[in-house]
């Protein structure tokens, strides 16, 4: 059987430091968005794939043993009740998941979804997390490595190689402010200048606060159906068009070249199956949780060259109303950081401009659009362009 | 995370290099298969999957392929250590890892500077840490 798969519906909470909005209850809410977006029944829906929850490992227990079934009145109507876990690379997996799945003919309507709390830990429960995921923990923890010094270590090297001034990193944390600024559900929405960035301590050298990111709970979600069912569903099914993945180094520090990693490739892949190129790419959802990353991505996959990002979101070109419109839910810097969740809610975001339900970030007529995450500490890269037509 | 815990210290994959390390000599795994070297110590060979891994010394010598300094949000047994400085080392042999590298004039670390291999001792276990090399800004005399 070879048929197309649409994505059809979505669904997000606000992100945020919410101690009284219990899992249950986003996971629940969350679904039922994304059912109702899409005008899918409930009893429709034959397979629940879920992303993991990191603060809560009861919670994270229960979607493997199909609790969300029950919660959701799905009984013995779901077939495949699963847990899908690629860290940040999870939204991607998910979305390739349920694709593979409809187009083999293996599920009709698939719900994927995301729930996680965060005010579950304190802040310094979430700095040992993050010290040990994706860290080696004989070789590398013993150090006192920690997750922020990874984006640290990378600029201190990009910048020593292209040039590039610690301003047009603050730059980019100004941009998805500015796209944070226009979306009700990302958790910080005050304006800041580069001034403001460059104001804020600096944690891991050369990176202030402004450029790191902030864990906040929230959620999302989004249906997948196949393209017959979704064109009698909605007007607005989103298509992919092409993917490009690529699984690498567990330590980050073994990359052959951190300043690069592996996104050129990932890249060419999707450019290459979706039949397009950068020029064609109407709106640019990256999540990578860390400025410098940006302008990684935005060189590696050829939006311009080498050394020159920084001198373009520095013109604003990324910004509200720019030529290369870029992370419009402002990534993790301003979106949260929502852990697995994050590149699920960029997906849906991604969706959102396709479907051309973003509201005041609306990029106009947007039909082709390119978004990326990545997994584990940046092991995993991945690209997939997506549009309003089927391809 | 502290170092007590760590499983490597009595595993018998990771044994060439602790033992080197107590005797101030840093080691690498050399794939007898296919030729590659590494570190971080592993169980197989991260190119060829082959577990005929044996350790070889290296000179201890490197540049300073980056660097970060921790001044804030470090994780609970670092704390009292900030600032502290990570590094990645190219190794002169090749491979890299990650480490720290301790200065005595912080602000004069660059990448691309040479760099040595110091032990200190933490936790029960003996770990590379790196200095400026001898002779540059911030190494020992």
């Amino acid at each position: 059987m070879s048929r197309n798969a649409a994505v059809v519906g979505i669904g997000e909470v606000p992100v945020g430091k919410f101690p009284d909005r219990q899992l249950l209850d986003i996971a629940i809410t969350v679904a039922e968005q994304a059912l109702e977006d899409g005008g899918v029944d409930r009893k429709e829906v034959d397979t629940l794939l879920m992303a993991p929850c990191f603060a809560d490992p009861w919670f994270n227990t229960d979607l493997g043993f199909a609790r969300l079934v029950d919660e959701l009145g799905m009984r013995a109507t779901v077939r495949l009740n699963a847990q899908v876990n690629a860290g940040g690379s999870t939204g991607a997996a998910l979305l390739k998941v349920a694709v593979g799945l409809v187009e083999s003919g293996q599920s009709e309507t698939v719900l994927c979804l995301h729930a996680e709390k965060f005010t579950n830990l304190s802040g310094q429960e979430g700095f040992d997390f993050f010290a040990k995921a994706g860290i080696e923990r004989d070789f590398e923890a013993p150090f006192g490595m920690a997750y922020n010094a990874i984006p640290g270590l990378t600029a201190e090297r990009y910048m020593y190689e292209t040039g590039t001034p610690i301003e047009q990193l603050a730059e980019v944390s100004v941009a998805c402010r500015e796209w944070a600024s226009l979306h009700p559900n990302a958790m910080f929405r005050k304006p800041m200048t580069v001034e403001d960035v460059l104001a804020s301590k600096v944690i891991a050298s050369p990176l202030h606060a402004l450029m790191l990111n902030m864990l906040g709970d929230g959620g999302s979600a989004f249906v997948v159906t196949t393209e017959d069912r979704a064109r009698s569903l909605t007007e607005t099914p989103v298509y992919v068009w092409g993917e490009g993945d690529v699984v690498s180094t567990y330590s980050f520090a073994q990359h052959d070249d951190i300043t690069r990693m592996n996104w050129s490739v990932a890249g060419d892949r999707a450019f290459q199956q979706a039949g397009v190129t950068p020029e064609d790419i109407d709106v640019l959802e990256i999540y990578i949780a860390y400025p410098i990353f940006h302008l990684i991505i935005m060189e590696e996959l050829g939006f311009c060259a080498r050394g020159e990002a920084g001198a373009l979101v520095a013109a604003g070109e990324t910004r509200p109303g720019g030529s290369l419109p870029t992370s419009t839910n402002g990534d993790a810097m301003s979106y949260g950081h929502i852990g697995a969740g994050v590149g699920v809610a960029t997906l849906v975001e991604t969706c959102r401009q396709l479907m051309d339900k973003a509201g005041e970030r609306q990029v106009p007529g947007a039909s082709i659009a390119l978004k990326t995450a990545a997994g584990g500490a940046y092991s995993n890269a991945n690209v997939a362009i997506l549009g309003r037509e089927p391809r | 995370m502290s170092l007590s815990n760590a499983e490597s210290l009595s595993a018998a994959y990771a044994a060439g290099f602790w033992e080197a390390a107590e005797r101030g000599v840093l080691a690498i795994q050399h794939c007898e298969t296919c030729g590659e070297d590494q570190l971080y110590p592993r169980r197989r060979c991260v190119t060829c999957g082959a577990a005929d891994l044996t350790y070889r010394p290296v000179s201890g010598l490197g540049s300073l392929y980056s660097f970060s300094t921790v001044l804030a949000n470090a994780p609970s047994d670092f704390i009292d250590e900030m600032p502290y400085t990570l590094a990645i080392v190219e190794l002169d042999e090749g491979p890299r890892l990650l480490t720290r590298i301790d200065s005595d004039d912080p602000a004069a670390l660059r990448c691309d500077m040479p760099v040595q291999c110091v032990f200190r001792e933490r936790d029960g276990a003996t770990l590379p840490y790196f200095v400026p090399a001898a002779g540059t800004d911030g190494g020992p005399a």
